[in-house]
């Protein structure tokens, strides 16, 4: 039995739109690098699904490459993203527009991004067989 | 096997040069100085045999014989193979030597000499680097005018813009990166469009006659076989052709001239260069122009060259002349006034080529070396001068031949060699180009308004010089603010630099037929193929 | 041939490299190689003088062979020495003048720093000065005329701290250089037309074969270089300031020998004149337009040598009146007559000079006839030459000025009976007969204001005032010069007094300056006759001249304010020179600054235009330069269109 081609396109055509909306919209950057990879696996599809087509694996030996690739790319871009996090201690992808032309001004939002949400602060667990020290009111530290 | 050598000579002295590290700024002018004087011997036992022989040929062309140049001491090696193998062709180093190009390649290797000692204290910084440069624009300089292969013409020809680029963009004056930039930038463009019509003029031959060279003198040839046919479709194709070719190579080499209106990177780059580049470019770089309308431009489209060259260029070399010398008496800076004389002059110069006679021809190639020797000259004692009151205006400067006896007399007699005095290298240029243009007889083309406008010329060479001379060195002496110091004449160092040139505008103004022997039967080439130009286009006119 | 006359240019041209060379160790004994150099000179002259005069009747050349100098693409040039009886005369002159002024000099600049630079200078005059009249060839001619040129100006120039003397020496180069230019063109003409520049070969090509309107041409341009370096109208104006230089090189270069280059030069081309009667009759008017302008000049002139120097302009006008009356069978008259003027006026104008340096030696530098007066007790030697000089040049007979001016007036007045421009010449005639009595009315003024009169001694003299001049006398009375500079002065004025006459008889100049080959050749013969009516009216107007000098200002001192302020107008215009300085001043020093300054602005607007398309690029780039904006999500949605685009084109563009 056999997928028929159309349908293995349609989901990989699927696969990579969603990365590209994905990629175009999103500004966090381990969205970005996931929607980045959401593309290469439906490009994989579409090889895969055309190798069945002609029936040959050339297409699955590329796919392979592209998994092996992804691997590698994602542990260095996740290494390279806790670079960039530690120094603007945030994941917004538009704080990097170092790249510009010199003479241009950065582009910034019109409307500001609300607030991250004020995050439940973990409850600190006390050595056993002592007390919890006191909960500060209000005192979330992210 | 010299003519390579004294190619390769200065370059393994960059190579030592450059090795020399910042440190060795002191070893590596030994070593500038001293390929440069082994290149001089070489090029003097290049020379005296070469007048011998060129001399003894004979006065031109025979009608059994190809209307072509013929190079003596000929070195040809392949060194692109572009063709195919019933066919071959390629790229070659195809170097040699004849009357047009031998005094320039003299006068290259001579100038040299000066130009190193001049730099012997000025340059304080990156001393290595500054002669490697130096050196390699050397063999930049004598490739150019060695060169019989079209493609090697090219490569030497923007091989020159490197090392002065550098030279001026990083041991000039304040304004050295603009000025770097606006020579690299508008000599390129212009020689850019000066390849596309080299590279025109190679396919045209080979679609005409299925031959594909790149030698200079066999394409020459073989315009002149095509332009005797009788067939009035080839006859109109090749006149397309050569119009197209002409303008191309006329917007590269009359840049380089420079002729009027493209001059305006020269008086920038002459004033931010440092002395040795400024006396390198005006003394042999403006000539790359020149000798290129010589050497093909009139060559390869004759019939251009009459029918547009003539009055295009005559009229921009007069408008040059009258030009160059207004604006050279406007200026304050002497540099840059010598700057403008060399517009002026080197009108002169495109005027004597393009009156397409023997006596124009002689007198534009004389006109060449003189004005090398003669404005490098200027260029050593404006440098002198300003290494010692760092200052090059005008209004600074007074009756400074109180103080600087010897440099005063120097230059006098300099600018005597630039306004043609007799008896120095300058008189005999000017006036073979006077004679030659006024029996230049191309049709359309007022000789007399040109003689004229010489004429004006001649004298406002006086004008702009003697007013300098008057104002910077005579009157009452008025020394321009400097640290309290005496300041001292000419040093030994400085006399080596200048003492050779001048004594070589005397032995030229006095001994010229050597140079004119030995370019004889070349210039003859040159005027036989312009004569049948001409002789074509009476006849297209009483058809 | 004669390869000794190579001796007359080696002598001088030695010496002066010699001294150039080495002036540093001869130090106050660099004026011997250059009198000795210029003697031997003149001792090779007066033998060829000798010999041309001993072959009365022959055609006769001495010459050498011919060195080669350039040849290419026909145009060739060779130095070959040829003396004529022309040639003859003038090198006499110049050797001999010249030998006595070396030994003036050595007196006059006695001291000064620049001493071996001076010498050195005054040798290469000599040197191009004899080459010029040696050589048959125009183009070596032009080479030897350039180069008298710029001993000139560095003669001029010679204390060229003094800002009067740098302007004065560039304004005589530029403006004899003005007129060179058009001499050059001339040659050039007749290379073109007649395919020679050797003068023989030129007469000989000119003749059989049509020339007009080209030999008219050419001869107008080569008398331009004639005008500009002989100082006539329009260009005479650079002559005058030339008196900044030291009085003996004044008087050798700019009065006696090389301003009357142009003459020799106009003499020696005159077989080509003779065919072109306009250029003739143009050079006749301007050389009687100079004369008279110079001489109104002169009369009101403060300054003894700018007397002196009008008076040169003058009296070369006088010579180019002359030349330009030698229209058809006149031509041989013309010339001698011209010649013979040149030759007598070489020593008496050189005499007066050095007498007048005399003077400026003895008051310390002071030579403003406002300034001094009577000096006749003072000086005895210096007046008794300067009186010969004067007189001479006023035409008082037999002193040698009136016998050569006499015949100048002969040929004018000829002139006016021939067929062409009878009109004009007789113009020139009345100019010539008012310049005579001018002359001898300002020459005189000169002598009796400097030398008669109440004594008046400026306190300069005998101080160092000299500016120049080292003076080690420190008497505070005036005092005669020395020797060596008063025994040229005797010499001199023996031949003021005696040449003309002596050469006058049976007219012996005439004769020998007609056996010219080329004046053989092509002139048709002259016969001298005296005119005695012409001799009276001469001398007639030339003792009014003096008497009337003589009542205006030695016998009652005054009456020439009085004259002066009855014609106001006309004593502002001669005492300012005509304004010439400052028409040229107005009407081509300014323009011509004005248009470097134009071509400055208009090449700014030029290297504008270029910057303008090297920012071309720059500026679509702006354009796009937005788009460079860092994001990596615009960049992303670039990738996207363009794919998309691409996509498009693929899919639907086949």
């Amino acid at each position: 039995m056999s997928v028929p081609l159309g349908h293995s396109l349609t989901v990989g055509a699927a696969l990579f739109v969603l990365g590209a909306v994905g990629f175009l919209t999103r500004r966090n950057l381990i969205t970005l690098f996931l929607c980045a990879e959401l593309m290469l696996q439906g490009v994989a599809l579409n090889l895969v699904a055309f190798a069945s087509h002609h029936g040959h694996l050339h297409g699955q030996a590329f796919a392979l490459f592209i998994v092996t690739v992804a691997a590698c790319e994602a542990g260095l871009a996740l290494a390279l993203i806790l670079m960039l996090y530690r120094s603007r201690k945030s994941l917004d992808v538009s704080l990097w527009q170092d790249l510009r032309d010199p003479d241009l001004e950065p582009t910034l939002d019109v409307e500001r991004l609300p607030a991250p949400p004020a995050e439940e602060a973990q409850p600190i667990l006390a050595v056993a067989g002592r007390l919890p020290p006191p909960r500060i009111e209000g005192g979330g530290d992210a | 096997m010299l003519v390579w050598l004294i190619l390769v000579v200065p370059l393994i002295g960059a190579v030592i040069a450059a090795l020399c590290g910042r440190g060795g700024a002191a070893s590596a002018r030994w070593v500038a100085l001293a390929s440069v004087m082994i290149n001089l011997a070489l090029t003097v036992a290049l020379m005296l045999p070469a007048i011998t022989r060129l001399s003894a040929r004979t006065p031109a062309p025979t009608d059994a014989e190809a209307l072509s140049f013929a190079p003596n001491d000929v070195t040809r090696i392949d060194l692109l193979p572009v063709g195919t193998d019933s066919r071959p062709a390629a790229i070659q180093f195809y170097v040699g030597i004849d009357g047009l190009n031998l005094w320039l390649i003299v006068l290259t290797s001579f100038l040299m000499v000066p130009s190193v000692l001049i730099s012997w204290t000025a340059i304080t910084e990156r001393g290595n680097e500054f002669y490697a440069w130096l050196l390699i624009l050397e063999t930049g300089m004598l490739g150019v005018f060695v060169s019989f292969d079209l493609i090697l013409f090219y490569v030497f020809f923007e091989l020159t813009l490197v090392p002065l680029y550098f030279l001026i963009g990083v041991w000039g004056g304040p304004l050295r990166r603009d000025a770097a930039r606006k020579f690299f930038l508008f000599t390129l463009a212009g020689s850019v469009i000066a390849l596309l019509g080299l590279i025109g003029i190679v396919i045209a031959c080979k679609n005409q006659t299925g031959e594909l060279t790149f030698a200079i003198p066999r394409l020459i040839e073989l315009v002149q076989q095509q332009l005797r046919m009788e067939d009035t479709r080839i006859r109109e194709y090749w006149h397309q052709i050569q119009l197209m070719v002409f303008l191309a190579m006329t917007a590269g080499f009359a840049v380089k001239v420079p002729l009027f209106p493209v001059h305006t990177w020269l008086p920038l780059a002459h004033v931010e260069a440092p002395t040795a580049g400024s006396v390198l470019l005006a003394g042999v770089l403006l000539k790359l122009g020149s000798y290129g309308f010589l050497r093909l431009a009139i060559p390869l489209c004759p019939d251009a060259a009459l029918s547009i060259g003539v009055p295009l260029l005559g009229t921009l070399a007069a408008i040059g002349i009258i030009y160059g010398a207004l604006c050279a008496f406007a200026q304050q800076d002497v540099k840059k006034m010598v700057a403008y004389s060399s517009v002026s002059h080197m009108g002169f110069c495109v005027l004597g080529l393009f009156t397409l006679n023997s006596a124009g021809i002689n007198g534009g190639l004389l006109q060449m070396i003189n004005h090398g020797l003669s404005t490098g000259g200027l260029f050593l004692l404006v440098g002198m001068l300003y290494e010692r009151y760092h200052t090059r205006m005008i209004p600074d400067y007074g009756g400074m031949a109180a103080r600087l006896k010897l440099l005063s007399f120097f230059m006098v007699f300099i600018c005597l060699t630039s306004v043609g005095f007799p008896g120095l290298n300058g008189f005999v240029g000017e006036m073979l180009i006077l004679a030659g243009t006024y029996t230049m007889n191309v049709p359309g083309v007022s000789s007399n308004l040109l003689v004229f406008i010489i004429a004006c010329g001649i004298f406002m060479g006086g004008w702009y010089l003697f007013t300098m001379l008057k104002n910077v060195f005579f009157g009452p002496l008025h020394e321009p603010h400097h640290d309290g110091h005496v300041v001292g004449d000419l040093n030994g160092r400085e006399l080596a630099a200048i003492v050779p040139v001048a004594i070589a505008c005397i032995v030229l103004g006095l001994f010229p037929q050597p140079v004119l022997d030995s370019a004889r039967r070349d210039v003859n080439t040159v005027v036989k193929i312009a004569d049948a130009a001409r002789d074509r286009a009476a006849m297209t006119k009483n058809q | 041939m004669h390869s000794h006359l190579w001796l007359i240019l080696a002598l001088p041209l030695g010496a002066g490299i010699l001294v150039g060379l080495f002036g540093k160790l001869l130090k106050g004994q660099s004026h011997w190689p250059v009198i000795l150099g210029a003697a031997g000179a003149c001792g090779i002259s007066l033998h060829a003088l000798w010999q041309l005069h001993g072959h009365h009747d022959s055609v006769s050349l001495l010459q050498t062979d011919t060195l080669p100098w350039f040849s290419a693409g026909g145009v060739s040039v060779g130095l070959r020495l040829a003396i004529d009886p022309l040639s003859a005369v003038m090198l006499t002159a110049i050797t001999f003048i010249g030998t006595w002024i070396a030994i003036y000099s050595a007196g006059y600049m006695h001291g000064d720093p620049g001493y071996p630079r001076y010498f050195a200078v005054f040798s290469g005059f000599v040197f191009s000065m004899c080459g010029l009249v040696l050589t048959d060839n125009l183009l070596v001619l032009y080479g030897f005329w350039e180069g008298v040129g710029i001993c000139s100006y560095l003669l001029i120039g010679f204390w060229f701290a003094k800002p009067t003397a740098a302007a004065a020496a560039r304004k005589a180069f530029l403006v004899t250089r003005l007129g060179d230019a058009g001499f050059a063109l001339g040659i050039f003409l007749l290379w073109s037309k007649f395919g020679t520049l050797s003068l023989p070969t030129l007469f000989e090509t000119v003749r059989g074969q049509p020339v007009e309107p080209i030999l008219t041409t050419a001869c107008l341009l080569l008398f331009c270089g004639a005008v500009g370096k002989s100082a006539q109208f329009p260009l005479h104006v650079w002559l005058p300031d030339a008196m900044e230089g030291p009085t003996p090189a004044s008087a050798l270069i700019h009065a006696a020998t090389m301003v009357t280059a142009g003459v020799y030069l106009v003499a020696r081309c005159m077989p080509l004149f003779v065919l072109a009667p306009t250029a003739l009759v143009v050079v006749a008017g301007i050389g009687a337009f100079t004369a008279l302008l110079a001489a109104l000049i002169a009369l009101t002139q403060h300054d003894l040598k700018r007397v002196m120097a009008y008076s040169t302009v003058s009296q070369l006008g006088y010579m180019f009146a002359a030349l330009g009356c030698g229209q058809g069978k006149l031509a041989a008259f013309a010339v001698t007559a011209a010649l013979f003027h040149l030759f007598t006026h070489a020593f008496f104008k050189a005499l007066l000079f050095l007498a007048s340096g005399s003077v400026m030696h003895a008051m310390g530098g002071v030579i403003d006839m406002r300034r001094i007066g009577g000096l006749r007790k003072a000086l005895p030697i210096t007046h008794a030459t300067f009186a010969c000089g004067a007189f001479a040049l006023a035409g008082l007979p037999p002193l040698s000025g009136f016998w050569s001016k006499d015949e100048i007036l002969a040929v004018s007045q000829e002139a006016t009976h021939g067929d062409v421009f009878a009109a004009i010449y007789l113009c020139v005639f009345a100019a010539l007969l008012m310049t005579a009595l001018l002359t001898a009315f300002y020459t005189s003024r000169a002598y009796f204001r400097t030398f008669w009169g109440k004594e008046v001694i400026p306190p300069e003299a005998g101080s160092h005032g000299h500016d120049h001049h080292n003076d080690h006398h420190v008497a505070v009375v005036a005092h005669e010069s020395p020797a060596v500079m008063t025994v040229p002065l005797m010499v001199l004025a023996a031949g003021a007094v005696l040449v003309g006459g002596a050469l006058a008889v049976n007219h012996v100049f005439g004769h020998f300056v007609e056996n010219t080959p080329d004046f053989l050749k092509y002139f048709a013969v002259h016969e001298h006759h005296a005119n005695y009516v012409l001799m009276a009216v001469s001398t007639v107007l030339a003792m009014f001249g003096i008497v009337s000098a003589y009542f205006v200002y030695v016998v009652k001192p005054g009456t020439a304010d009085v004259i002066a302020s009855r014609a106001p107008a006309l004593h502002r215009l001669s005492l300012n020179r005509f304004y010439f300085d400052e028409i040229y001043a107005v009407i081509a020093a300014g323009p011509l600054a004005a248009l470097a300054v134009i071509s400055k602005v208009f090449d700014m607007l030029i290297d504008g235009i270029v910057d303008a398309v090297g920012r071309l690029p720059r500026l679509f780039g702006g354009l796009l330069r937005p788009v460079q904006n860092g994001l990596v999500q615009f960049y992303a949605l670039a990738m996207l269109l363009g794919l998309t685009v691409f996509i498009a084109i693929l899919a639907f563009a086949r």
